[in-house]
């Protein structure tokens, strides 16, 4: 099934190191339809070490996330797709985690990416009775045998939806390559049924962006359901990746292979899910990468044993994977969550040196276990209070003594840690959940160096000045109180808190939030947390006319020295707005504009001298047009014209300016009496860096380079889209203070073997020339290979 | 010549690789039919797909369900028949050209769709909407019964051309005049249920010459 990427609205591209990406998300997307999310990696692919995605809709709390699957070289783009966005409704929010091979993370977008994540509507399918046809069976029909002939025909639609686009959705699964897809009906054989009820339904995009679908019909196969019926459904998939590069410095060859197998089921009232996902990436000196579980569920009752991120509250433990033991228990009006687990297991280190003398060791990891546990009291459509704990602590025993203490003076390098947060939340949803006010607040006990075991009481007594009425000694198991505790009295500095407003009106939806993370509060089950910044967060959606017109409009104001224990508070801002209009029958266009300024500020006059000024500004403008030509009569197509400036800066001290600018021209056509897709782009960019330097004298450098970029790809439907080859190629040119030139194939086909059964494969080619790096010229052959089998 | 005699067969290849358009689906097969299409000759199954030019030729005891692509059109072919269906698409309308060279037919039709043309050996018959049977023996002859609305009948040889009313039955020999009179709702209610059952039920409702309703039931999936 093609992916359909509607709209262009922001292109963001930033520097990781040597890592250039780029991501243009649509401004909206079809509930009914895949969404395939692109990363594309420009420059610096081959320190890419993995790229996760963290989403989550506009109304739900927390974020998930999951890792994209990764592109080659001559196709950098990673991606992930959802195949059905209806629970996310009324939008989508998320954004990226780039982590290179030496171990550093970078977002995207960079500023602020929870509170400013990529955000895009997703609507609903325009539902269209008269052009699908029902063919059989005929409304309310009843088969006795369990058989039936769904026929649905889309003749008087079949020149304006997109090939591939169709998918055939019984009982709300997508069932779509069980069914056999013609250029102008759909057919699906069902054979001995068991009894029920069965809804059916056609979805498809079309030409000009928009998403349609059938109305919802049903036939009943008579009969009670049998109680020991065993159901099982899932989908197998191996991918393999190999890659060989030769460059006038070195040769190289990788390869990548993995294997996916995900299966669900159910057995009367038991219901089954387990997933397995076993990688070559796994390394013992490494962070785990396969990914083990089993789910089991009753009424009421969930057991997880496995892999599993859980959420138990914002601040408490949340969005990072634990390798355990989880329980839920879901009654009506309260629940209690449980889990135990393995969040990082331990990895040795590394022998870097040996001589006469010493030997230097690479530091190692400590074990981490976590504990967590929540209890929720009320309903989520109304008003909930939850509780919430977990412990987090490094298992000392779990690493040996030369890979954290140095022989050399007996100091370590790395400590094992221990870490309690407690929290409560409450949750009070009125006006039909349209309004849902809420608050969270946590405090924390952390001990960074936990060497040395439990203070004694004695000592302890001393340090404080006063008599204690515990050993600290007997609640070692509970926490390891010493000197290391921070702080040693916890207090507004160890705190966290959250309230937030989210109000939807009509077609508007409104959000507020703000946050406050004290500079003493750690929380090591929480995958990412700014300490000691303040947060205000507002951001509002406008949509008109039937979701053609949207509005968004938001402003972030981050501060740190929430204690004012620093010389100097930063303090950052981020305002951002876009317009989208697309009326029907006219070009549509789309405006944003986001600004980020990041500053600081003495707490003393006297001080001001001292600190170094701060003032980095970031601005960046985007705009897109486009318009869909049907009267090409043999070829209609959609033609886009994009333009985005970026300007980043240090207006403190003029260390640097770095300017962006960018131009797409672009046309995709869908010709009629030729099953062939076609797209064309030409990106013109401008890039002038200004940097100051210090050579005993300060200089003033300049770069600036012009980027040329060519890309065509042809996409062929053959044998009712069973079949599906593409090529494409790619040539870009840098000139000015850089010169370098690359030109990238690719062939590929999908291809639907056999019902279920589905292949993608592809093979690429990319050439690299650079005058500007001595043995910089390379060239690089991919493979790529995924086959994959729904059951 | 080389490059071109390489290319021949690759252009074949690709334009087998390209899908026909269906223009009907069969609801439901009874017993042998067959279906001929180009040179090749197969049996008809429930949900095939049917493209324009098929031939499909019923065997003893057997009958074939298909309808069009524009959902405007029930065809049942009773035992023992030989029909081909052609169609042409027009601005999004579709036209539907059948020919019955022998056996029966049954049709019903949505108004206000394309047009449904039949041509038998002496006649060619026009569908004004919406249901009717035809019948072609071995000579050609052929029987036009209107369930409902109205049909017309266009004999080849001389053009003579009547409007064939509901609740009566058209006859021509290829030449001559029709007649036209009434028909018997008894004779043709034991020819239309002989042919299969399922689980869908048609109602058509006749009157006779004495003023009695009646209902025939075409039992479809």
């Amino acid at each position: 099934m093609k992916k359909f990427i509607i709209l262009l609205i922001i292109t963001k591209s930033f520097l990781l190191y040597s890592i250039t990406a780029e991501h243009i998300p649509p401004v909206a997307v079809n509930a009914d339809q895949v969404y395939q999310v692109e990363i594309k990696i420009l420059e610096g692919f081959s320190e890419v070490d993995r790229i996760l995605l963290v989403y989550k809709g506009w109304e739900a709390i927390s974020y998930q996330q999951v890792e994209l699957e990764p592109g080659s070289a001559t196709d950098p783009v990673f991606n992930y797709s959802w195949e059905d966005l209806t629970a996310f409704q009324p939008g989508l929010e998320y954004y990226f985690i780039i982590a290179d091979k030496q171990g550093s993370e970078q977002f995207l977008p960079q500023v602020s990416p929870e509170l400013n994540p990529f955000r895009v509507s997703i609507t609903e399918s325009v539902v269209k009775p008269g052009e699908f046809i029902l063919l059989s069976p005929d409304p309310d029909y009843t088969s006795e045998t369990g058989d039936a002939t769904i026929a649905i025909s889309y003749f008087s639609l079949q020149d304006l939806i997109v090939p591939g686009s169709i998918k055939f959705l019984l009982n709300g699964k997508d069932l779509t390559d069980r069914a056999k897809i013609t250029s102008n009906m759909v057919l699906f054989q069902q054979r001995k049924a068991v009894p029920g009820t069965y809804s059916y339904q056609v979805t498809a995009l079309t030409s000009d962006g928009n998403s349609i679908s059938s109305p919802l019909w049903k036939h009943t196969v008579p009969g009670e359901i049998p109680q020991s019926e065993l159901n099982y459904s899932g989908n197998a998939v191996i991918t393999s990746r190999l890659r060989q590069t030769k460059s006038d410095a070195e040769d190289n060859n990788d390869d990548n292979h993995s294997f996916l197998l995900n299966l669900s089921g159910n057995y009367r009232k038991l219901k089954m899910r387990s997933r397995l996902y076993l990688s070559s990436r796994e390394e013992i000196d490494k962070q785990s990468v396969n990914r083990y579980s089993i789910k089991l569920a009753l009424p009421y009752l969930e057991l997880v044993a496995g892999d599993h991120i859980s959420y138990f509250g914002k601040y408490t433990a949340s969005g990072i994977n634990s390798r355990g033991l989880h329980t839920n228990l879901l009654l009506p009006y309260y629940r209690i969550y449980f889990s135990y687990g393995q969040i990082y297991r331990n990895l040795d280190g590394k022998v870097d040196s040996v001589s006469t003398n010493y030997t230097t060791y690479t530091a190692g990891t400590f074990q981490r276990n976590s504990l967590a546990f929540r209890l929720e009291v009320g309903s989520r459509k109304t008003f909930q209070f939850a509780i919430n704990a977990s412990k987090t602590k490094d298992d000392k025993s779990s690493l040996s003594k030369k890979y954290y203490i140095s022989p050399t003076d007996e100091l370590p390098f790395v400590t094992p840690k221990d870490n309690l947060v407690f929290s409560s939340d409450l949750r009070l949803a009125l006006l039909q959940q349209n309004l849902v006010l809420g608050a969270e607040w946590a405090m924390s006990l952390y001990n960074d160096n936990t060497i040395g075991g439990a203070i004694d009481q004695d000592s302890l007594e001393a340090d404080l000045g006063e008599d204690i009425p515990f050993d600290p000694a007997t609640l070692e198991n509970i926490f390891i109180i010493n000197k290391n505790v921070s702080p040693f009295i916890p207090g507004i500095s160890s705190s966290a808190y959250n309230l937030y407003l989210k109000w939807s009106h009509k077609t508007n939806l409104l959000n507020i939030s703000y946050s406050v993370i004290g500079g003493s509060f750690n929380s090591l089950a929480v995958n990412y947390l700014p300490k000691d910044t303040s947060t205000l967060s507002i951001f509002d959606n406008l949509s008109l006319l039937q979701n053609r017109l949207i509005l968004s409009l938001g402003i972030n104001l981050i501060s740190d020295n929430i204690n004012d224990e620093k010389t100097a508070t930063s303090q950052s801002s981020n305002l951002f707005t876009q317009i989208m209009y697309r009326p029907v029958g006219l070009p549509y266009f789309s405006f944003s504009y986001a600004s980020s300024k990041a500053q600081n500020e003495a707490e003393n006059d006297s001080e001001q001298d001292v600190i170094t000024d701060l003032d980095l500004r970031n601005n960046n403008f985007t705009f897109n047009t486009g318009y869909y030509v049907n009267k090409i009569n043999f070829a209609p197509t959609l033609f886009t014209l994009g333009f985005t400036n970026n300007i980043y800066s240090d207006e403190a001290d003029n260390s640097f300016e770095y300017s962006r600018s960018s131009m797409t021209l672009a046309a995709r056509s869908s010709f009629r009496e030729f099953p062939l897709i076609t797209f064309l782009s030409y990106t013109f960019a401008l890039n002038k860096d200004v940097t100051e330097t210090f050579n005993n004298v300060r200089n003033e450098e300049d770069y600036e380079s012009k980027y040329h970029s060519f890309f065509c790809r042809s996409e062929f439907s053959l044998r009712d889209d069973t079949i599906a080859p593409y090529a494409d190629i790619r040539y870009a040119l840098e000139t000015g203070d850089l010169q370098q030139n690359s030109l990238m194939g690719n062939i590929g086909v999908k291809a639907l073997l056999y019902k279920g059964l589905n292949l993608k494969t592809s093979l690429g080619l990319a050439t690299y020339e650079n005058e500007d790096i001595e043995d910089g010229n390379y060239s690089t052959i991919n493979f790529k290979l995924k086959l994959q089998y729904n059951f | 010549m080389k490059k071109l005699l390489l290319l021949i067969p690759f252009i074949f290849l690709v334009a087998n690789l390209l899908a026909q358009e269906s223009v009907a689906v069969s609801l439901k097969v009874q017993g042998e039919v067959e279906l001929s299409r180009a040179e090749n000759k197969g049996k008809l199954t429930t949900g095939a797909e049917l493209y324009s030019g098929d031939q499909l030729e019923s065997k003893d005891e057997s009958f074939a369900a298909l309808k069009f692509i524009d959902g405007s059109t029930i065809v049942k072919l009773f035992p023992l028949s030989i029909l081909t269906i052609k169609t042409e698409s027009e601005n999004g309308t579709l036209h539907k050209h059948a020919k019955l060279d022998l056996g029966d037919l049954w049709a019903k039709v949505k108004t206000g769709t394309g047009s449904l043309q039949v041509e038998t050996p002496t006649t060619v018959v026009s569908v004004k909407g919406t249901q009717f049977l035809l019948e072609v023996d071995e000579t050609g002859a052929t029987t036009l019964y209107t369930i409902e609305g109205q049909v017309e009948m266009k004999q080849k040889e001389d053009q003579e051309t009547v409007l064939v009313k509901e609740g009566e039955k058209a006859f021509s020999r290829g030449s001559g005049p029709i007649e036209i009179v009434p028909f018997n709702i008894e004779q043709m209610e034991g020819e239309i249920n002989a042919a299969g059952d399922a689980a869908q039920t048609l109602e058509i409702k006749l009157e006779n010459e004495a003023g009695e309703k009646r209902s025939i039931l075409i039992e479809l999936e």
